[in-house]
């Protein structure tokens, strides 16, 4: 499997967190790369869409307790699932080799 | 009063924006992306100043993105070009064999005219036959909203 963009690996991440609707992944997408990523709508939705072509994504009933019943909300397959693993672990992968080199990522102790 | 006439017309340009992504793309996520526009302009304008314009710059990036993205993925710059190759193939074939052919071509300018006119005529039909007959085998399948759960 090829690398996946950061958009995906974003929006899939978020994801991973349980049910969203758009505008919650775009924030949480954000906060998880401390605002160095600024998607847009256009992005987050365009990912989206990939992503449901795939298979890697699906779109639920919007739960009855939330504030705008308009809102479209979206959750990760098992097969989105197993894709951001494989993502994880060829991360990994590359920060193990990195710390090989004594290159360590900013903020991290060892 | 005047933050409020501000914000009804960035939505407003936001949604104008929304009008050059191809259909499919718009009929599905235009309401959800204005809505969520709408709802980081309120955040931007109560945070501190300049925020509204860095969402602005932000949004610009990134519709002008999505657009170009949008009409990329619908297939229509593959049909343009193969449409486009087909016809120029066809026009000078055409005009290989006009040079064989018995009939004189016309020295009056006139008549020359006309004959350019008739050719551009027949290569922007042909490129828009080819267009209709090529659509359905180059785009996507329709994308099917699944609801689970």
């Amino acid at each position: 499997m090829a690398p996946l963009t950061p958009a995906v690996l974003h929006v899939l991440l978020a994801l991973a967190g349980g049910e969203r609707h758009g505008y919650a992944i775009l924030k949480d997408v954000q906060r998880q790369s401390d605002s160095q990523l600024r998607f847009g709508p256009g992005t987050i939705y365009g990912t989206l869409q990939r992503l449901m072509e795939a298979g890697w994504v699906v779109d639920v009933k919007t739960p009855a307790d939330v504030s705008d019943p308009r809102r479209r909300y979206y959750k990760l397959t098992r097969a989105g699932r197993d894709a951001l693993k494989e993502e994880v672990d060829r991360l990994g992968a590359v920060l193990n080799v990195a710390r090989e080199h004594r290159i360590h990522p900013r903020g991290s102790k060892s | 009063m005047f933050r409020r006439a501000l914000r009804a017309f960035d939505i407003f340009l936001y949604r104008v924006a929304l009008w050059l992504c191809p259909s499919t793309f718009r009929r599905v996520y235009a309401d959800e992306m204005v809505r969520d526009f709408a709802e980081a302009h309120d955040e931007a304008s109560s945070s501190r100043t300049g925020a509204v314009w860095r969402l602005r710059l932000v949004m610009a990036v990134d519709i002008v993105r999505t657009i170009v993205v949008q009409w990329s993925r619908s297939g229509v710059p593959v049909i343009a070009v193969i449409s486009l190759t087909l016809a120029l193939t066809l026009a000078e074939a055409a005009a290989r064999v006009a040079r064989h052919a018995r009939f004189k071509i016309p020295t009056n300018t006139m008549d020359a005219e006309i004959i350019g006119v008739l050719i551009l005529t027949t290569t922007s039909v042909f490129v828009i036959a080819m267009t209709i007959v090529l659509t359905p085998w180059v785009a996507r399948p329709a994308y099917r909203r699944r609801r689970s759960g």
